[in-house]
């Protein structure tokens, strides 16, 4: 079958990001598909692994997701060219395999913000005597 | 407490593989940068470039471009999306997944209000 989207020839330095490109209007939905699926973190596989296999599982499938998007972002929308894009990318592998790069990427307010979230949905909600919850349960 | 402390005591209470652990924080962090650097991008070509540029000279040199470019609007409302949105898919893949027993020692872990 003949490939009409056009592939990503890679960054040529300065100017605008690529993306992948169709050649005529036919093939739009096919390659708003492709992005679609590319730029998955897929939210459904995270919970089905979670489902049968807990927390550990969904984080695991959690990192699958995001480590082909990062991948794919880096890959589609570089600025730079081919030896220098792979720096920062470069950084993190080296930190994963403990070559001595300190990580430390978040703002401060992430943790601020992480506990914010973690409180809200973490922490079982009482029922007021006044709530619809307490007057259903009774 | 910094975000990669309570990454770290949050993959210990999921029991992650203590060999993946670094590869875990590592991707969350990539993921991270990567959208930064492309959302932000999308709103300013040029601001998208000077901050892949700048991982070149480390975390420093990063956060004070980030800083910089943030005295955009459109640039500090992106980069705050960005973080809210990779922060609360975590706390959701949490809410959905921990045991009880996890979640009581996740919160128990957090910084004090």
């Amino acid at each position: 079958m003949e490939d009409k989207t056009e592939g990503i020839e890679g960054s040529k330095g300065k100017g605008n990001p690529q993306k992948v490109q169709a050649k005529d209007s036919h093939d739009e939905n096919f390659s708003d598909a492709v992005e679609k699926a590319l730029d998955s973190n897929d939210d459904r596989a995270v919970e089905l692994a979670g489902q049968k296999g807990g927390l550990r599982a969904a984080l695991a499938a959690r990192m699958d997701g995001l480590s082909r998007v990062a991948r794919r972002y880096s890959d589609h929308y570089s600025f730079k060219t081919e030896p220098t894009r792979l720096t920062g990318l470069r950084l993190f592998d080296a930190a994963a395999h403990g070559a001595g790069v300190e990580m430390y990427w978040l703002p401060a307010k992430a943790v601020e913000k992480t506990a914010g979230f973690m409180r809200d949905r973490l922490q079982p909600k009482q029922p007021t005597s006044k709530s619809p919850e307490a007057s259903k349960t009774n | 407490m910094n975000f990669d402390d309570l990454l770290t005591k949050i993959l210990e209470i999921a029991e992650f593989p203590e060999d993946k652990r670094e590869e875990f924080k590592s991707t969350f962090y990539n993921f991270y940068i990567s959208s930064l650097i492309r959302e932000i991008g999308e709103v300013d070509n040029v601001s998208g470039e000077k901050l892949e540029n700048s991982l070149e000279g480390g975390q420093e040199n990063f956060d004070a471009v980030l800083a910089e470019l943030a005295q955009n609007p459109n640039v500090q409302s992106t980069a705050d999306g960005v973080l809210e949105k990779l922060l609360n898919q975590f706390v959701e893949d949490i809410t959905n997944s921990a045991t009880e027993e996890q979640k009581q020692k996740i919160l128990a872990i957090l910084p004090a209000n």
